[in-house]
């Protein structure tokens, strides 16, 4: 599904070059649940940020589904990113003055569903997380875990190819970072493909590839 | 003229065997084209009577009317409304889409809206141009400043014309000089363009901005005072 190759990253602040991605070759294959490990700012992020089109790498090739993202126009990359990729970060990302239901409407209303599709789409993707009750909550009305599952609902709410998590159990207790983490596994299974960046080495064994990252290079345990 | 009236309001939030009062016995009115400052220690109650007066709570006891309208008629689906259309939000940590350009985030409320799609770019366009960021229209939200990104969302906050623009500390991550950009953009929409707004702050030199001051402390009103050395603003630039 995802072939990168010799990817590189630089960031440049005044005189000082951080070579944060060196050449790194990748693969993820539909139905792969990858998990990428590693120590704060070995380039996990960066290189998530690269494979979901958040970010241009500096050099090298992305073929997502056979198609050269680095082709594509902005506004292709935006729909690309809308109709086939779901995303989850550690904050949640939610918007405080709209419900559940509405938090995860919206990308759907932005890809031109009309309202009842949109909300029919968004109650099935809170079902799937367990919050059939929470449909109406505002996120201050919801724990952190909670409101972790209405991010996950929103990122898969329009059944994308791949799912990306950058550590998305980073803010939870343990007890919420396996709920989050057993969710992760029942999607897998389910056949989506996800792609989860976590420092906590012990969750790298919900995935069936597990790779490692240090100082831009990545290795597969 | 009264938009906000709220009597005897109070707010209690029970956790297993301890219960914490965190509005006690408030009454104030607001009126039209108003800018309140609302201050107070942290644990004061300020947030708490923020989010009664945005719809993001609701009171224990005591009554609001909103436009002549008590908040407890409305049902989930009406309150759902009203926040997305009669009140704009700022939040401290700016919640904007982090994969989406200004417009898009700007357009946010409007494609929930009933706003027909083809004036969204349009309505969108207007609001950026009122916090004077026309110039990063197209910009990804990652490449802007923190103040840019706070301009970002009261646009987003304006985009739908709402009566009342609640901010939650909007300058609270934000350099000082950002924090008067910030503070500028506000005075302007209250000055220029008559918008009602409430800001929760808790540094005198932004609430210096508001035309009435409101201290609370331990959940109860302890002053409300009239602004009458109001900041001047000093001339808007983009």
């Amino acid at each position: 599904m995802i072939k990168a190759k010799s990817i590189t990253k630089t960031y440049h602040n005044g005189i000082m070059e951080t070579h944060v991605l060196n050449g790194v070759d990748f693969r993820v294959k539909t139905g792969d649940f990858v998990c990428l490990t590693g120590k704060s700012g070995a380039g996990k992020s960066t290189l998530l940020y690269q494979l979901g089109l958040l970010d241009h790498p500096d050099s090298g090739t992305i073929l997502i589904d056979g198609v050269d993202v680095s082709k594509l126009s902005s506004k292709q990359r935006t729909n690309f990113r809308l109709q086939q990729m779901g995303y989850i970060f550690q904050d949640y990302a939610l918007i405080p003055d709209l419900t559940a239901s509405e938090n995860i409407m919206v990308p759907l209303l932005m890809q031109g569903y009309s309202k009842k599709e949109a909300r029919a789409k968004a109650n099935a993707a809170l079902d799937k997380v367990g919050l059939q009750n929470k449909h109406r909550n505002l996120p201050s009305m919801l724990s952190g875990g909670e409101q972790q599952r209405v991010a996950i609902a929103r990122a898969i709410c329009n059944d994308p190819k791949i799912l990306f998590a950058d550590e998305p159990t980073s803010n939870l207790d343990t007890a919420n970072a396996k709920i989050i983490l057993d969710l992760f596994k029942k999607l897998n299974k389910h056949g989506q493909t996800i792609m989860l960046v976590t420092h906590e080495i012990e969750y790298s064994k919900y995935g069936n590839r597990i790779f490692s990252m240090s100082d831009g290079i990545i290795t597969e345990l | 003229m009264k938009l906000l009236d709220i009597k005897n309001i109070n707010r209690t939030f029970a956790m297993e065997e301890t219960k914490t009062i965190a509005i006690k016995d408030i009454s104030l009115q607001i009126n039209k084209g108003e800018f309140v400052a609302i201050m107070g220690p942290s644990g004061s109650g300020k947030s708490t009577l923020l989010h009664i007066l945005g719809f993001l709570d609701t009171q224990s006891s005591g009554e609001y009317i909103f436009d002549g309208k008590s908040n407890l008629k409305f049902n989930d689906k009406q309150l759902a409304k009203l926040r997305n259309c009669e009140v704009g939000f700022v939040f401290q940590a700016f919640n904007l889409l982090g994969k989406e350009n200004v417009l898009e985030n700007v357009k946010l409320p409007l494609v929930y809206s009933d706003v027909a799609p083809e004036k969204w770019d349009k309505l969108a366009k207007k609001a950026i141009d009122a916090v004077g960021l026309s110039h990063r229209t197209d910009y990804p939200i990652t490449r802007l400043s923190g103040g840019e990104k706070q301009r970002v969302a009261i646009a987003r906050a304006l985009v739908r014309n709402p009566k009342i623009i609640f901010a939650d500390e909007p300058t609270g991550n934000l350099d000082s000089a950002s924090g008067a950009k910030i503070m500028q953009v506000l005075d302007k929409l209250n000055r220029e363009l008559g918008h009602t707004i409430i800001l929760i702050t808790h540094e005198t030199s932004t609430a210096k901005h508001a035309s009435r001051t409101i201290l609370l402390k331990d959940g109860c009103v302890v002053s409300d005072t009239k602004n009458e050395k109001r900041n001047n603003p000093l001339k808007f630039k983009k």
